[in-house]
C-alpha cells in the first residue's frame, strides 16, 4: 500500500466518522453498521482501522468518548463530536466537495471539451 | 504551540498512567463489537457457534487492532521505555552482586568527582563576591635576589600609583591587625583591618548602618572613626540601631563608631570585624619610607587595561622613582632584584591551594577513569555472557538499535542509582569539609553543591551510563549472525581486546595513583623528620596585645612584660615562659634588612633580609633553641644602654664567616650613626621559620624586649606538666585585667598546621589510590574469571586430549602478565606525568626513589595476583569428563 493511498483512505474514514457522529453519539459497532448500511456495503469498515481512527480523533480533541448503557442494557463506549470536531468536519466537507466536484468534472469530460 | 505540546504530554501521560484502565476499556469495547456482530449473525439465522466464529473472522486479528489503537494513544514511546527499564531492572536484580559492584563503583566515582569539582568550582573558578571581581589585582613587592620573593608594599608607592598609573583605578592600602575591643560587657579580641577609604569603594561595600569612610575621615581631628563588621555589631553591641557615634575602645584608645557593614560583606581570608582608617603624614611619603613594605595593596584595573599593561606601567613608575633614591639605598634595593608584582586577586588568593586542588582534581579524574572502565568492563562481561541471546535476537530480526537501547536502559539505570548514592556521599563529605572550617583554604565556606556542580554530576552520570551501555552493546552486536553455527553456540572464546584494554588502563590509572600517594607519603615522612631547630613539644603559644595607650612609654612596656613573665612562671607547672614579637610557624614573617659594620659588598650581591624577632631573656630556653656561642640576654642589657642582639648561625655564615661575636651592624638598608650600631653578643642555632621545607634559612636576628618593647607580643610557655591555659590567663589578668591572650594553641599544632597542604592531598590521594587498587583488582578478576569461564570447554578438550594442567597455568599466566604488564608500563608513564604535577609538594623524594616505585609496583602486582587466584583455581578445577558432557 503506498503512502498517498493510505493517507487518502485514512482521511476519508475520518471524514465519514465525523459526519456520522454529527448526527448523534454512536458507539464503534454502530458506526461500522451505519457506514456499511448507508454506503450500501461499499464501505465495509475494517475494525483494525476504525478503532485506531477513533482513538486518533479522540487524541486530536475532535471527539470525546463516554461509557453509556445501550437500548438493550449493555455498556458501550459512545463517541460524540466536539465543537472543534464540527469545525474540522465543515472544513473537510467543503474541501471534499471541491475535490470531488473537480474530479467529477474531469471524469465527466467529453472529447469535444478536451 | 506550548499548549499543544502540553496537551500532547498530558495525553501521553494519562495514557501511560491509566494504562490498565485503558486496556480494560479497549477490551470491553472490542468485546461489545464482537458480541453485536455475533448477535447480527444470529438474527440472520446462524447458530450461536457459527455466529461467533463469523464475527471473529470479520473483526480480524484483535491483537493487531489493539496495537493500532495503542499506537494512536501516544503512549508508545513510554511503553517502550517502560519495557526497556523493566527488562533492565530484571537483569540487574537477577545478579545482585554485579549490581552492587557496579552501583558502588559508580557511587565512589561520582562522590569523589562531585566533591572535588565543587571545591574546584567554589575556590578556583567562581568569581569573588565583589563588583567586577575579575579586574581586582594584588600588588606586592618582590626581592628575589634577597631570597624574599613576596613582600608587602609601602605608602610612597601608593601615592606614586594613585597619581601616575592610568591602568589602575581604585587603589587601596591595608594592613591586617588584631585589636582588643572593650565594650560595656567586657573585652574581646577581634581581627582588624587598617585601610585607606578607597578599600570599601574598591570592594563595593555599602553600610548597613551609618556610613563608611571617605577621604576626609583620614585627616579630621578628634576621635578617629571606626567601622565594625556585622558579627561584632550583633555580639558586642547587641545589634542596636543607636550605636552610631558612640565610643568604642580599641586597645585602650577611644574611637567613634562611624558605621556597620552588612552581613554579606566579608573578606576571603581575614574575618576582620574592626576597620580603622589609615592616616598618613609627610614622613610616610619620604623616600626613607620606600620599600618598608608594611602594607598590602589591592587595586582595580581600569576597563580595557590588562594585567600585563598594569605590570608594565608599574615597572616604569618604579624605575622612575628609583632615580630619586639616595645612591646607596638605590643600589641595595636594585641588587635585591626589587620589582612589583601585579597579579589577579583571585589567582593570588588561591596561590597556595591551587596546586593541591588541581592535584585532587587529577586524582578524582583518575578514579573516574578507573571506575568508568571498570563498569564498562563489567557490563562487557555481561554482554559476552549474553551473546547467545543477542545473536538469536538479531537472527530473529531485532534491530541493532533496539538491542543497544535496551543495554543503554540498563547502564543508565545503574548510573542513575550510583549517581544518586554518590551525590549523597559528596554532600556528606562537603558538610564535613565545611564543619572543619579549614581556615587556610580561602573561600571554603562557599563550597556547595550548586547549579554548575549539578550539571557536572549529571554529565558524569550520563557519560558513565552511555559509555558503559553503548560500548558493550556495540561490541556484542558487531559479531555477524552466523546461523550455520547454530544460535546456541558461543560465538566468542576469551575476553575481547577492548575488555583487556580497559583492564590494563585501570591498572595503569591505579599504579599512577599508588606511586603518587607513595611519593607524597614519603615526602610527608621526610618533612616530619626535619629538625626545625627548636623543640615544639610541651610548648604552648598565644598572642597578646600590650596597648600603647595604656603603656605609652617604652619603660612602662618593659616593666609590664617583665611582670607578665614572672607572674606566668610562678605557676608550678610552668617550666619557662617567654615573650617574642614573632614566633616560628605563627604565620607572620617580619623581616628586616641589616648592614654589617665595615662591610663593603660588591654591586650585584644582594642584601639579606633576615627574620627579626624581639624576645625576652627566657625565649631560647622556652623554645629549646641551643646557644652556640656568646651569651643570652641579661639584666645588664638595659633600655637606653648599648644595643645588643643575638643572631643565628645562618646569618653568621653569611656576613661574618670568621665569627660574629662582638661584631656590630645597623638595622636598615644603609649604615646609621655609630651610636645606633647593634653589638652581637650571642649566636644560636638556626630555626625554620615558616615551613619544614625551607632548605636554607635566610638568617635571624633576635633583639631584647627590654631594649625595644613591642606592642604586640606572642607568648611561649613551656609546661613541665599538663596545666590548663586558664591558669595562665588568670595570672595575666592579675597583672592587668585588660590584657587578654588569644590565638592559644600548642606549638606542635602550629608546626603540624604548616603541613596541611602536604597532609591533605596525601591523605586524599592515598584514599584515591586504595580505591583505584581495589577497582583495578576487581577488573583483573572480572576479565580473568570471564576468560576462563568462556574457555572451560576449550580447557576441558585440551585436558581430554592429553594437555597438561601446567599448560593451562601457562595460558593463564600469559593472559595475566600481558594485562598487568601493559598496565604497569602505562602506570609508570602516568606517574612520570603526575610526579611533575606534584613536584613542588615532594620533599627529598622523587621518581628516582626506587623504594617508592618498586613498593608501589609490587603492591599493585600483588593485588592483581590475588585477583587471579580464584579464576585460576576454577580453571584448574575443570573436570573434562563433566564439562564436555554438558550442553
Amino acid at each position: 500500500m503506498t503512502e498517498a493511498r493510505s493517507q487518502l483512505l485514512l482521511g476519508t474514514l475520518e471524514l465519514l466518522v465525523l459526519k456520522l457522529l454529527e448526527l448523534g453519539p454512536m458507539h464503534g459497532w454502530g458506526l461500522a453498521e451505519a457506514l456499511e448500511a448507508m454506503t450500501d456495503g461499499v464501505f465495509c469498515v475494517n475494525q483494525g482501522s476504525l478503532y485506531p481512527a477513533l482513538q486518533r480523533l479522540k487524541r486530536q480533541g475532535l471527539v470525546t468518548a463516554h461509557w453509556r448503557v445501550t437500548d438493550n442494557g449493555r455498556r458501550a463506549r459512545y463517541y460524540e463530536v466536539t465543537a472543534k470536531g464540527s469545525r474540522r468536519l465543515a472544513d473537510q466537507q467543503e474541501q471534499w466537495s471541491r475535490t470531488s466536484g473537480a474530479i467529477n468534472r474531469v471524469l465527466a469530460a467529453r472529447r469535444s471539451e478536451a | 504551540m506550548l499548549r499543544r505540546f502540553w496537551a500532547a504530554c498530558r495525553s501521553r501521560l494519562s495514557a501511560l498512567v491509566g494504562r490498565s484502565r485503558f486496556e480494560a476499556d479497549l477490551d470491553e469495547e472490542l468485546q461489545f463489537h464482537l458480541d453485536e456482530a455475533a448477535a447480527k449473525h444470529v438474527r440472520r439465522g446462524l447458530s450461536w457457534e457459527d455466529a461467533r466464529r463469523a464475527a471473529a473472522r470479520q473483526l480480524g486479528d484483535v491483537a493487531v487492532t489493539k496495537e493500532g489503537v495503542r499506537s494512536e494513544s501516544g503512549a508508545r514511546a513510554f511503553q517502550d521505555l517502560e519495557r526497556d527499564l523493566g527488562h533492565a531492572l530484571r537483569q540487574i536484580v537477577r545478579l545482585p552482586a554485579f549490581a552492587v559492584t557496579a552501583v558502588g563503583t559508580i557511587a565512589i566515582c561520582v562522590a569523589t568527582s562531585t566533591a572535588v569539582f565543587s571545591v574546584v568550582s567554589a575556590v578556583l573558578s567562581q568569581p569573588l563576591p565583589y563588583p567586577d571581581a575579575d579586574r581586582l589585582v594584588r600588588l606586592y613587592n618582590s626581592y628575589p635576589n634577597a631570597g624574599f620573593p613576596r613582600s608587602g608594599t609601602s605608602v610612597p608607592e601608593w601615592y606614586d600609583r594613585r597619581e601616575r598609573a592610568s591602568t589602575l583605578g581604585d587603589l587601596a592600602l591595608y594592613r591586617q591587625e588584631s585589636n582588643t575591643v572593650v565594650t560595656a560587657d567586657g573585652g574581646r579580641h577581634a581581627f582588624a583591618l587598617r585601610l585607606t577609604p578607597s578599600f570599601f569603594t574598591l570592594l563595593g561595600a555599602r553600610p548597613a548602618l551609618g556610613r563608611l569612610f571617605d577621604e576626609t575621615d583620614a585627616n579630621t581631628a578628634g576621635r578617629p572613626p571606626v567601622v565594625i563588621g556585622y558579627d561584632l555589631w550583633k555580639t558586642a553591641f547587641g545589634g542596636r540601631l543607636d550605636v552610631i557615634d558612640t565610643t568604642v575602645v580599641l586597645d585602650g584608645a577611644e574611637y567613634s563608631l562611624l558605621g556597620v557593614l552588612p552581613d554579606d560583606f566579608g573578606l576571603p581570608t581575614w574575618d576582620a570585624q574592626v576597620f580603622t582608617a589609615l592616616r598618613f603624614g609627610p614622613r610616610d611619603r619620604d623616600v626613607r619610607a620606600r620599600n618598608t613594605d608594611n602594607f598590602e595593596m589591592l587595586g582595580r584595573l581600569r576597563p580595557g587595561a590588562t594585567v600585563e599593561m598594569a605590570q608594565q606601567e608599574v615597572n616604569a613608575i618604579n624605575a622612575a622613582m628609583m632615580e630619586t633614591y639616595p645612591a646607596d639605598l638605590g643600589r641595595k634595593i636594585k641588587d635585591a632584584g626589587y620589582t612589583t608584582v601585579v597579579r589577579p586577586y583571585l589567582d593570588d588568593l588561591t596561590r597556595d591551594v591551587r596546586q593541591p586542588i588541581v592535584l585532587l582534581w587529577i586524582g578524582a579524574l583518575l578514579v573516574l577513569g578507573i571506575g568508568l572502565s571498570n563498569v564498562t568492563a563489567l557490563l562487557m562481561v555481561r554482554a559476552s555472557a549474553r551473546v547467545r541471546e543477542i545473536t538469536l535476537r538479531l537472527a530473529l530480526g531485532a534491530s541493532r538499535f533496539r538491542i543497544v537501547r535496551q543495554w543503554l536502559a540498563e547502564s543508565l539505570l545503574l548510573a542513575a542509582a550510583g549517581g544518586a548514592l554518590g551525590l549523597a556521599g559528596a554532600n556528606a563529605g562537603l558538610r564535613l569539609l565545611r564543619a572543619f572550617e579549614v581556615y587556610e583554604i580561602p573561600r571554603v565556606g562557599e563550597v556547595a553543591i550548586d547549579g554548575s556542580v549539578w550539571l557536572w554530576t549529571m554529565a558524569v552520570v550520563a557519560t558513565i551510563g552511555v559509555v558503559a551501555g553503548v560500548v558493550p552493546a556495540l561490541a556484542a552486536t558487531r559479531r555477524r549472525v552466523d546461523l550455520s553455527l547454530g544460535p546456541f553456540r558461543t560465538a566468542t572464546v576469551g575476553a575481547t581486546w577492548p575488555q583487556r584494554f580497559l583492564v590494563s588502563s585501570q591498572i595503569a590509572f591505579a599504579l599512577t595513583l599508588v606511586i603518587t600517594a607513595g611519593l607524597l607519603t614519603a615526602s610527608l615522612r621526610n618533612l616530619m623528620a626535619v629538625d626545625p631547630g627548636f623543640t615544639p613539644d610541651d610548648v604552648s603559644v598565644a598572642a597578646l596585645i600590650v596597648p600603647g595607650e595604656r603603656y605609652p612609654t617604652a619603660a612602662q612596656r618593659v616593666d609590664v612584660m617583665a611582670r607578665l613573665v614572672t607572674a606566668i612562671e610562678s605557676i608550678p607547672e610552668v617550666g619557662r615562659a617567654a615573650l617574642a614579637s614573632q614566633l616560628p610557624f605563627s604565620g607572620s614573617e617580619g623581616r628586616t634588612a641589616l648592614v654589617p659594620e665595615g662591610e663593603s659588598r660588591p654591586t650585584g650581591d644582594a642584601i639579606g633580609v633576615p627574620f627579626h624577632s624581639i624576645v625576652s631573656a627566657g625565649y631560647f630556653d622556652a623554645m629549646g633553641i641551643r646557644l652556640r656561642a656568646g651569651r643570652g640576654f641579661a639584666e645588664s642589657d638595659r633600655l637606653g644602654g648599648a644595643r645588643v642582639a643575638i643572631i643565628d648561625r645562618a646569618l653568621e655564615r653569611r656576613h661574618w664567616p670568621e665569627g660574629a661575636l662582638d661584631r656590630r651592624f645597623w638595622f636598615g638598608a644603609t649604615p646609621g650613626a655609630p651610636g645606633e650600631a647593634v653589638t652581637i653578643v650571642g649566636v644560636v642555632d638556626s630555626v625554620l621559620q615558616n615551613s619544614l621545607r625551607e632548605r636554607q634559612s635566610s638568617g635571624a636576628i633576635y633583639s631584647f624586649v627590654a631594649q625595644n618593647p613591642p606592642g604586640f607580643v606572642r607568648l611561649a610557655v613551656r609546661f613541665d606538666a599538663a596545666a590548663p591555659w586558664s591558669r595562665v590567663r588568670e595570672e595575666i589578668a592579675s597583672v592587668d585585667s585588660g590584657l587578654v591572650p588569644f590565638w592559644t594553641e600548642s606549638l606542635s599544632d602550629s608546626v603540624n598546621a604548616s603541613l596541611l597542604f602536604q597532609r591533605g592531598p596525601m591523605q586524599l590521594v592515598a584514599v584515591f589510590s586504595a580505591v583505584g587498587l581495589l577497582l583495578g583488582a576487581l577488573g583483573v578478576y572480572g576479565v580473568l574469571a570471564y576468560e576462563f569461564a568462556s574457555r572451560r570447554k576449550e580447557i576441558a578438550i585440551r585436558l581430554a586430549i592429553g594437555g597438561s594442567r601446567r599448560g593451562i597455568v601457562a595460558l593463564l599466566w600469559r593472559r595475566w602478565s600481558v594485562l598487568v604488564g601493559l598496565g604497569i608500563v602505562g602506570g609508570l608513564f602516568g606517574a612520570l606525568a603526575s610526579a611533575r604535577v606534584v613536584e613542588s609538594l615532594l620533599f627529598e623524594t622523587g621518581l628516582s626513589d626506587p623504594v617508592v616505585v618498586v613498593a608501589a609496583t609490587a603492591a599493585l602486582t600483588i593485588a592483581a595476583g590475588l585477583a587471579a587466584i580464584d579464576p585460576a583455581r576454577r580453571a584448574l578445577a575443570v573436570d573434562p569428563a563433566l564439562t564436555l558432557r554438558q550442553d
